[in-house]
């Protein structure tokens, strides 16, 4: 199963890759939303893990360049939130984002769940 | 705000310190420069950007003082993005002593795996973000 991960800290983006691998999954990364986007028309991932908060191009604005491709739009998106900005979490899903995860209580576990969820949809 | 236990990840240790050095070096910069021009959105946008990933590194490091203290700088710039907020001299100061103590925190986290008390300064944010 392919994930391209958008996230462009990269202690993150190691951290996270890291262990998706570990679990067997195929991780490509992006470093900002246009790299990201780009990327997933190059690779047409299995889901995507999206942060909100990015250099250039927002992650509101990667989801809403991703609704308005016809392939891309298919693809399922998980963001990266915190908790405590729940507004972001319901514009997100606005704009076609399927799930979250809070980084403020990251569990691998409950990512890896969410993403076998929804990719057997 | 919770962390993660940071058993497994003690690899990370020298990559936590080399980006967050850098992010905090990016917040010193940019705060000397808003303290001369405080409506440049660029710099605005990358202090949010800055701090909002220092927060999440130190999540993932189980630092969760270093971890609240910048959510709360990176909820600071949220709130002046969004207007709600003003770039006070006040606030500059404050925020000026916060990088301070993050440096020291760094150093101390190099040196011996252990944060800074970032009480005080917690405190003193939170009253700005109210």
């Amino acid at each position: 199963m392919r994930i391209l991960l958008i996230e462009d800290d990269l202690f993150s983006q190691k951290f996270y890759s890291s262990k998706l691998k570990e679990a067997g999954f195929e991780v490509k990364t992006a470093s900002d939303g246009e790299e990201g986007l780009k990327k997933a028309k190059e690779i047409n991932p299995d889901i995507i893990i999206l942060d909100i908060i990015l250099p250039g191009k927002d992650g509101f604005e990667v989801l809403q360049s991703l609704s308005t491709d016809d392939k891309l739009k298919k693809i399922p998106v998980i963001v990266f939130s915190t908790l405590e900005q729940e507004q972001d979490v319901s514009k997100a899903k606005q704009l076609g984002a399927l799930d979250y995860i809070d980084k403020s209580s990251f569990d691998f576990k409950t990512l890896q769940a969410k993403i076998l969820a929804l990719v057997k949809k | 705000m919770k962390a993660n236990k940071i058993s497994d990840y003690k690899d990370y240790k020298d990559l936590f310190i080399k980006t967050a050095s850098s992010y905090l070096s990016d917040l010193k910069r940019g705060l000397e420069h808003l303290a001369s021009d405080n409506r440049d959105q660029e710099t605005i946008k990358k202090m949010h950007l800055s701090s909002h990933n220092i927060k999440s590194e130190s999540l993932l490091m189980n630092f969760p003082q270093t971890a609240n203290t910048c959510y709360l700088i990176e909820d600071i710039f949220y709130k002046i993005i969004k207007n709600q907020l003003n770039i006070s001299k006040e606030l500059i100061f404050l925020l000026n002593q916060v990088f301070l103590k993050l440096d020291k925190s760094l150093i101390s986290i190099k040196n011996e795996n252990k944060e800074a008390d970032f009480s005080e300064e917690i405190e003193k944010l939170k009253q700005i973000t109210v």
